[in-house]
C-alpha cells in the first residue's frame, strides 16, 4: 500500500477554541510541511489563542489538529509535547523561579537524547547562555529569558516549534539575530517552525509561506514570495 | 401556670439552635458578605462567655440584678468587641491563608487562658454560681423565658442582618467580598469598614456568649472546643453563605436535625447519646461542609441576587 | 476568575493546572513561591556563606550550653522533644508551597500515622522503627486518596479559596472524629521498654528521642534533596512554577502532583508516629498540633523551604525555654501563638490586586 504522499507535519481542520464560554478561533484550516511559517494579525487576533490551542493547552470546542498524520485532537499538552511539538508561549514563557540549567533540563527530561548532547546543541545556537547556567531564569534580561525560552523547547528535540512573538520587547539587533537563529533551527536540524509575528516585514523576511489572522478566522496561506501589500491588507480586511 | 408537658431538654435543645442561628447570620455577614475566612468563631463567643462568667461571678457587684447581668454581658460584648476589632486589624491585608491562621490563633488564644486563669476561670475543673437575672419560682420556667429572651436576640440580630443588606454599608461589604482592591481603587475605605464590621459581629457573637453562659449556668471549657465553630459554619454553608435566610434555614436542617429531632423523636439506645451521636453529629457536619463546597457551594438558597452584586460594584 | 495565562485544556491535566496557575500568577504568592527553588545547588547563592554563618551560630550555642545548665536543656530537650514539629511542617510547607493549598486535614493525616503506627506494632508484633515507614507509606496513600477523592474533584469544579479551606477544614473534622469510631475514643500508647537516657551536654534524654532526632534530622534532608536534586524534584518545581509551561514541556501533572500529595503526606504521618512514640495516640493528636504547624509554615515559608526547616527547630527550642522558665507549657504556646501573628502582621502576605476575583 504506498502512499501517494506523506500527511503534512502540522494540519489543521475546522478548528474551534476558546477560553470558556469565550470563542476565540472560529474555524481554521491550515496545513505546514517542513517549513518557516508564520501567523500574522493584529492585536487581539487570536494568534496566540492559536498556538496555545496547537500546544493543546486550550480545549479545542471543534475541528481537529494532526500531527504527522496523528489526531492529537485530545491529547493533554504533556503528550504532544512527548510527540515533538515544542513551545514557547508569548509570556511566562520560563519558570523565573528556576535555575536556566533546570529551565533547560525540564525540557531536556523527554526523549532519549542524552541531556549533554542537548545542552550542547543549545550552546551551540545560544552561546550567551553557556556562562549563566546557574543564574536564576527569571533574573536574567527580556533578550536572555528569550534564549531560555526556546532554549527549553529546543531541548525537547521538536519536529515542530511553536514561536509565539519571539522577538517581543527585544532591542531592534535583537530582533534581527534572534530571526537568523530561527532560521539556524530550521535549516541545520530540519525543525518546522511556526511563529506569530505582528511585524509584517520582519515575518516575510524568514518564513516561507504567510497566513493572515483576523477575527478569528484564517486568510488563505500565501508564499512569502508572492505576497504584496495589496493582498495583505486585504487579508487583514483594512 | 404548669409547664410539666415539656421537657427541660427540648428548652435547653431548642436554646442551643438559636443560639447557633445567631452565630451563623453573624457568620454569614463575614463570611458570605465580606469574604473574611472567621474559623475562630469559637475565640470570640468564648471570650464574651467567659468574661461574663467572670465578672458575674467573681465581682462584688455592688448592685443586684438585673443590673448585675446587665452590667457583666454589656463587658462581656465589648471585650469580644474590642478582640474582634484586633483580630480584623491583624488580617486586614492578610488572604484567606492568613485569615484562618489569625481567627485559629485567637481562638487558641482564649482557650488557653481560660484554661490557664483558673483562679478566676475555674480553668479545667470549670466554674459554677451563674444564674438567671430574675426568678420565676422553677428552673423551667426561668430558662423557657431565657429562651424568649434568646429568641428575641437573634431575631433582633436577624433584623440587623436584613437591613445591613439594604444599606450603602451593607453594599460596600458585598464589594470587598468580591472584589477589595477594586472598591479599594474606588476610594473605599475597606479596612475601616472591615474593622467595623468584626467589632460589631464579634461583640455580638460575645452577647451570644454571655447569653449561653446564663442558659447553662457554669464555665466548661470543653465548650471552647471546635463545635460551636463548625456548627455555625455548617449551618450557614449548607443553608448558603450569601442569603440572608441561609443560616435560618442550614442551622434549623444540622443542628436542628441533631439536637432536636434525633434527640427526641428518634428512638435510639440511651447510651448512643453519651459517645456516638455526638461524635456522629461532628463527623455528619464536617463532610456536610465537604460535599456541599463540592457539589452546591453556593447552598441550599443559592447565590447572591446579580443584581445586587452589580450595584454593590458600582456604588457601595 | 479568568486570568491571561490560565490555559484550561483538555481533560486530565484540567485540574492541576489552577492550583500552580492560582499559586504562580496570584501576586499573592508573589513572594513566596519562588522558595522552593531558591536555595538550589546550582543557585549563585553563596551557599558557603549560609554555611559559615551556620555552623558559628551551632558552635555559639554548643558553647553557651556548656556554660549555662538553662541553655542546654533548652537546646536538647527542644531539638528532640520537637523534632516531629519540623517534619510536620516540612510536609505541610511542600503542599502549601507546591499546589498553593493551605490543608487543615493535614492534621489528621499526622493523626493517621501514628495510629497507623500504633496499629501496625500491635498487630504485627513489631518494634517502633520498624513500623514508623510503613505507617509513614500508608499516611501519604491516604493522603493522595484525599486529594483524589475531594480536592482534584473540587479544583476541576473550581472551588474558590475561602471554599477550599473551608472545606478541609470539613474534611478534618470529619475524618477525627471518623477516627473515633474506628479506633475507638481511647488515647493509645505505643508498647516500648522503658527507655535508658543518654546524657547530652549535661542533659539526660532518652535514647529513643534521640533516635528520633536524627531519623528526623535524616528525613528532612532527604525529603529536601528530593525536592531540590532529583528529577522528580524538579517536575515538581517546575510544575509549581508555571503550571501550563511545565506540562508543554512534557511534565505529567498528574503524576506529579500525586507524588506531592504522596511526599506530604508520609511527611506527615511519620511525624505522626515521632509524636506518638513521644507521648500518646489520640483523635487530637494531630489537630493539637496543627496550629503550631501553620503559623511555623507561614512565617517560616517568608523565607523559603529551608526556612521552614530552621523556624520549626527555633520554635522547638524557644517552647521549651520557655516552657522550662514559667513551668507551664500553655504560656510558651501563647507566647509563641503572639509572636507568629506579629511576625504575620508585619511581614504578611500583602493582599494586591487580582488576588480576590
Ligand atoms: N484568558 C482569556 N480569557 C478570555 N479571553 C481571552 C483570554 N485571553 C485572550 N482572550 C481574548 O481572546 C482574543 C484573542 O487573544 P490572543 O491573545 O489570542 O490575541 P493575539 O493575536 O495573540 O494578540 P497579541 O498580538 O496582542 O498578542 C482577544 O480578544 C482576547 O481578549
Ligand atoms: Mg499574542
Amino acid at each position: 500500500m504506498a502512499e501517494p504522499s506523506a500527511p503534512p507535519i502540522l494540519e489543521v481542520d475546522g478548528l474551534h477554541s476558546g477560553y470558556g464560554d469565550v470563542p476565540v478561533l472560529k474555524g481554521l484550516d491550515f496545513a505546514v510541511d517542513s517549513e518557516v511559517f508564520a501567523i500574522l494579525g493584529a492585536n487581539g487576533a487570536g494568534k496566540t489563542t492559536l498556538l496555545a490551542t496547537l500546544a493543546r493547552l486550550l480545549p479545542v470546542t471543534d475541528g481537529s489538529i494532526r500531527l504527522g498524520g496523528k489526531d492529537v485532537t485530545a491529547h493533554p499538552a504533556s503528550e504532544t509535547a512527548r510527540l515533538g511539538i515544542g513551545y514557547v508561549p508569548q509570556e511566562a514563557a520560563i519558570f523565573p523561579d528556576l535555575t536556566v540549567f533546570e529551565n533547560l533540563s525540564i525540557g531536556g527530561m523527554i526523549g532519549e537524547r542524552p541531556l549533554e548532547q542537548g545542552l550542547e546543541e543549545v550552546f551551540e545556537t545560544f552561546p550567551d547562555l553557556r556562562d549563566k547556567v546557574g543564574l536564576r531564569a527569571g533574573d536574567l534580561s527580556g533578550g536572555e529569558s528569550r534564549m531560555v525560552a526556546c532554549g527549553r523547547a529546543l531541548m525537547q528535540d521538536p519536529s515542530v516549534l511553536l514561536l509565539d512573538e519571539p522577538t517581543a520587547g527585544l532591542s531592534p539587533l535583537y530582533v534581527e539575530l534572534f530571526f537568523q537563529k530561527i532560521a539556524e533551527i530550521h535549516s541545520g536540524r530540519g525543525v518546522t517552525i511556526v511563529l506569530t509575528e505582528q511585524n509584517a516585514t520582519l515575518a516575510l523576511g524568514v518564513a516561507d509561506r504567510v497566513m493572515v489572522l483576523s477575527l478569528g478566522l484564517g486568510s488563505e496561506v500565501m508564499t512569502a514570495a508572492d505576497v504584496t501589500t495589496d493582498r495583505l491588507k486585504e487579508a487583514y480586511k483594512l | 401556670m404548669s409547664l410539666d408537658w415539656l421537657d427541660a431538654f427540648l428548652v435547653s435543645g431548642t436554646f442551643g439552635v438559636v443560639e447557633i442561628v445567631g452565630l451563623g447570620l453573624l457568620l454569614h455577614l463575614q463570611v458570605g458578605l465580606t469574604r473574611i475566612a472567621n474559623f475562630g468563631v469559637v475565640g470570640f463567643w468564648g471570650l464574651g462567655l467567659y468574661t461574663f462568667g467572670v465578672l458575674y461571678v467573681q465581682v462584688d457587684w455592688p448592685f443586684g440584678e438585673p443590673w448585675q447581668f446587665l452590667f457583666s454581658a454589656l463587658a462581656a460584648s465589648l471585650a469580644a468587641a474590642l478582640a474582634g476589632l484586633v483580630v480584623a486589624w491583624l488580617i486586614a491585608d492578610l488572604d484567606s491563608d492568613g485569615a484562618l491562621v489569625g481567627t485559629l490563633g485567637f481562638s487558641a488564644i482564649v482557650l488557653i487562658l481560660a484554661t490557664t486563669q483558673d483562679q478566676l476561670t475555674g480553668g479545667a475543673l470549670g466554674l459554677g454560681g451563674l444564674g438567671f437575672p430574675y426568678d420565676l419560682g422553677t428552673t423551667k420556667a426561668n430558662e423557657l423565658l431565657w429562651l424568649a429572651l434568646m429568641t428575641a436576640l437573634v431575631g433582633l440580630i436577624l433584623g440587623y442582618v436584613w437591613w445591613v443588606h439594604r444599606t450603602p454599608y451593607g453594599r460596600l461589604l458585598i464589594a470587598i467580598g468580591s472584589n477589595e482592591p477594586l472598591a479599594r481603587s474606588m476610594g473605599k475605605h475597606t479596612t475601616g469598614a472591615k474593622l467595623t464590621l468584626f467589632a460589631i459581629t464579634c461583640g455580638l457573637m460575645g452577647l451570644l456568649g454571655a447569653m449561653h453562659g446564663v442558659m447553662v449556668r457554669f464555665l466548661d471549657i470543653g465548650s471552647l472546643d471546635v463545635g460551636i465553630t463548625l456548627a455555625a459554619l455548617a449551618g450557614l454553608i449548607l443553608g448558603g453563605t450569601a442569603r440572608v435566610w441561609g443560616a435560618v434555614i442550614g442551622v434549623l436542617l444540622t443542628v436542628g436535625l441533631f439536637d432536636i429531632v434525633i434527640q427526641f423523636y428518634v428512638p435510639l439506645p440511651q447510651e448512643w447519646f453519651t459517645q456516638a451521636i455526638p461524635v456522629l453529629r461532628e463527623a455528619v457536619f464536617g463532610a456536610l461542609l465537604v460535599v456541599v463546597l463540592l457539589f452546591r457551594p453556593q447552598g441550599l438558597l443559592g447565590q447572591m441576587r446579580r443584581s445586587k452584586l452589580i450595584r454593590a460594584m458600582h456604588d457601595g | 476568575m479568568d486570568r491571561p495565562a490560565r490555559l484550561a485544556s483538555t481533560d486530565e491535566p484540567a485540574v492541576d493546572r489552577d492550583v500552580a496557575a492560582q499559586h504562580v500568577e496570584g501576586p499573592t504568592t508573589s513572594g513566596h513561591h519562588n522558595v522552593v527553588a531558591e536555595s538550589s545547588g546550582r543557585s549563585p547563592r553563596r551557599p558557603g556563606r549560609t554555611t559559615s554563618i551556620l555552623v558559628a551560630a551551632a558552635v555559639g550555642l554548643v558553647v553557651l550550653a556548656s556554660l549555662s545548665d538553662f541553655v542546654a536543656k533548652s537546646l536538647v530537650i527542644g531539638a528532640t522533644e520537637n523534632a516531629a514539629l519540623v517534619l510536620a511542617a516540612l510536609g505541610f510547607a511542600l503542599l502549601y508551597r507546591l499546589t498553593g493549598l493551605l490543608n487543615v486535614a493535614y492534621a489528621e493525616t499526622i493523626t493517621l500515622g501514628g495510629y497507623f503506627a500504633v496499629w501496625l506494632s500491635s498487630s504485627l508484633g513489631w518494634g517502633f522503627y520498624a513500623v514508623v515507614l510503613p505507617a509513614g507509606i500508608l499516611a501519604g496513600l491516604l493522603s493522595v486518596g484525599t486529594y483524589l477523592a475531594i480536592f482534584r474533584v473540587a479544583k476541576r469544579r473550581r472551588v474558590g479559596d475561602l471554599e477550599m479551606i473551608a472545606m478541609s477544614f470539613g474534611l478534618s473534622i470529619f475524618l477525627r472524629h471518623g477516627l473515633q469510631f474506628i479506633f475507638g475514643y481511647q488515647v493509645q500508647f505505643f508498647d516500648i521498654a522503658p527507655p535508658d537516657t543518654i546524657s547530652v551536654l549535661g542533659v539526660g534524654v532518652p535514647s529513643f528521642r534521640l533516635l528520633a532526632l536524627a531519623s528526623v534530622a535524616l528525613l528532612s534532608i532527604l525529603i529536601y534533596q528530593f525536592i531540590q536534586r532529583t528529577r522528580y524534584g524538579l517536575q515538581i518545581r517546575a510544575l509549581a512554577s508555571n503550571e501550563g509551561l511545565a506540562q508543554a514541556s512534557g511534565v505529567r501533572p498528574l503524576t506529579v502532583t500525586l507524588l506531592i500529595w504522596f511526599v506530604a503526606g508520609l511527611a506527615g504521618g511519620l511525624a505522626g508516629a515521632f509524636y506518638g512514640v513521644g507521648s500518646s495516640v489520640s483523635p487530637l493528636l494531630g489537630s493539637r498540633q496543627l496550629l503550631l504547624v501553620l503559623l511555623v509554615v507561614l512565617v517560616g515559608g517568608i523565607w523559603d523551604l529551608l526556612g521552614v526547616v530552621w523556624v520549626g527547630v527555633a520554635t522547638g527550642i524557644a517552647l521549651t525555654a520557655m516552657t522550662l522558665q514559667f513551668g507551664d507549657g500553655l504560656y510558651s504556646s501563647l507566647v509563641l501563638i503572639f509572636a507568629f501573628l506579629a511576625v504575620l502582621k508585619v511581614r504578611g502576605r500583602r493582599l494586591t490586586a487580582g488576588t480576590k476575583v
